[in-house]
């Protein structure tokens, strides 16, 4: 008997694939947030010499507290709003200020996107563990931008990096661009 | 005969019953030489039968073979697999945006091509489960890097993506590999999809292992209705994912979905798995299942070893403790000894 492979062998890759291009751009398309500068003191940068994708995270430091659902601790889905305080002293200037639910609301309540990054986050407890998703790939365009290559994370190279992130509909990232900014 | 599982069995009783013949003439009893010759004509078309529609292994050299055969395939799979993800990892900076989003897709596809050949060209198929795996090794590869080239959240739906595409993977030509993680990967999918709907990471069936252990059991009955050749591979997947987190829950101080306090749930657990063990030894005997045999004693000499070393370890004299374990060994053999003379005599 000939055998055949299921169509789905065929398909579900095929699939997949039209599925991330399309959610991507109604991510990006849809109602986007203006863009946010941050400097290189709110990045961390991982940039290897053996030809892997480079990428960034966001750190960040908390202002306030999520409110606790008492529940056994376990890390439930929300999101965050971080903005750039002013304050020099810390080493990120990048700072949680509220968390929610939903995103709509958040959006309604801090509309400007230059100053209030809305992002999908990871909250245990009463604290923001980690923003989704937790890097964000740099493209091969702005990598030309990076410094040297490194093993580790970088997180004050000599020349200081502007970097220019952007949140779509979908709360998922992209990075518009990064300059340099020369030290005094 | 309808699997390949079925047809090896045939085969073997045709093996076991031509070494009896050999070994009674060998002690002298008399056998009707015309009989015997009959049988022996019909056995040879059999096996003849047998080799050509499910390539059976008919002779102990055959079978010694094919294991081999089946550990340099799960290698092969191995191998190709890394020197896959290597050489996308090197060539992935060089590459625009499209020609990332095309090699990913690409991947897979030419797994599941290059295994529909290597099925039709071999007739034992290992080359072809070797593509099958690679494929799946693929298609995750496609999926997560996939999900970080446009910063994608995650999301528990990818894995049940993966249990799709392993389950068309492997059914045509009945690869248990492919089989097995597209069971595994329904049955995390379940408790993940669930945690997911409710607001929480869904990553956190990994961080509570006892969420994985309901709907492994559920799904088992369900794997009972795949095909003969894909059964067993499907129940050890399973009963692994409700064995390997009790033993944690039931051991250690990680943390579970249970509302009571941790020494309370991990004692809950303890209970909980000396039943298990004992339902599915009984089980495996009443079924014949020497899997689940083979996977309740391991499991079982596991946890009662932990058991011991919790209990006594940090204060019985270490010569003393050993001992102790050697006596309950041998109690347990005089147990099951017992237990077998009286199957016997029944």
């Amino acid at each position: 008997m000939t055998r055949l492979p299921s169509i789905a062998a065929w398909v579900v890759p095929v699939l997949f694939t039209a599925s991330i291009l399309i959610l991507s751009a109604t991510n990006r398309s849809g109602a986007a947030r203006a863009p946010m500068r941050l400097s290189s003191s709110e990045v961390s940068l991982y940039n290897s010499p053996t030809g892997r994708a480079p990428w960034l995270s966001l750190t960040w430091t908390h202002v306030i507290d999520a409110p606790s659902r008492g529940v056994r601790d376990l890390p439930r889905r929300g999101f965050a709003v971080l903005t750039l305080s002013s304050d020099s002293g810390v080493e990120s200037r990048l700072t949680v200020v509220d968390t929610g639910d939903d995103a709509d609301a958040l959006a309604a309540r801090y509309p400007d996107g230059r100053t209030h990054l809305i992002a999908a986050a990871t909250i245990r407890g009463t604290r923001v563990v980690e923003l989704e998703p937790s890097r964000i790939a740099i493209p091969a365009h702005l990598a030309a931008q990076l410094p040297p290559p490194a093993w580790r994370t970088s997180r004050a190279p000599s020349t200081a990096l502007v970097v220019t992130v952007q949140y779509g509909s979908r709360q998922e990232p992209w990075l518009v661009d990064i300059s340099h900014r020369a030290t005094p | 005969m309808t699997s390949r599982s079925e047809a090896q069995h045939r085969a073997d009783q045709v093996a076991a019953f031509r070494h009896e013949v050999a070994a009674l003439q060998a002690e002298g009893v008399a056998l009707d030489a015309a009989q015997l010759e009959a049988v022996r004509r019909h056995h040879d078309a059999l096996l003849t039968a047998l080799t050509r529609e499910h390539d059976v292994d008919a002779t102990l050299a055959a079978r010694q073979m094919s294991l081999g055969m089946r550990a340099a395939s799960l290698l092969g799979a191995a191998a190709l697999t890394a020197a896959i993800v290597s050489f996308v990892s090197r060539v992935w900076s060089s590459l625009p945006e499209a020609g990332q989003v095309a090699l990913l897709t690409a991947a897979p596809l030419a797994g599941v091509l290059a295994m529909s050949i290597a099925a039709r060209l071999e007739k034992t198929r290992y080359v072809a489960s070797l593509f099958a795996s690679v494929a799946c090794a693929a298609f995750v590869m496609q999926t997560v890097m996939l999900g970080s080239l446009f910063n994608m959240r995650s999301s528990p739906h990818t894995v049940a993506a993966w249990s799709i595409f392993a389950l068309a993977v492997a059914w045509p030509w009945r690869f248990w590999l492919p089989y097995a993680f597209a069971v595994g990967a329904a049955a995390v999918y379940v408790p993940a999809v669930l945690m997911w709907a409710l607001g929480y990471h869904w990553a956190v069936v990994f961080e509570r292992p006892d969420a994985l252990i309901l709907p492994a059991v559920l799904l088992l009955p369900l794997n009972q209705r795949a095909p003969a050749d894909l059964v067993i591979a499907g129940r050890t997947t399973l009963l692994g994912l409700v064995l390997i987190p009790l033993l944690f829950v039931s051991s250690t101080s990680v943390s579970t979905l249970l509302p009571v306090a941790e020494g309370t749930a991990r004692v809950l657990y303890q209970l909980i798995a000396v039943a298990v063990a004992i339902a599915l030894i009984a089980d495996g005997i009443r079924a014949r299942h020497e899997d689940k045999v083979m996977l309740g004693s391991v499991f079982a000499g596991i946890f009662i070893l932990i058991r011991f070393v919790d209990w006594w370890w940090d204060w019985m004299p270490k010569y003393l403790f050993f001992l102790i374990l050697a006596a309950l060994a041998l109690g347990g053999l005089w147990v099951l000894r017992v237990m077998r003379r009286r199957v016997k005599d029944a």
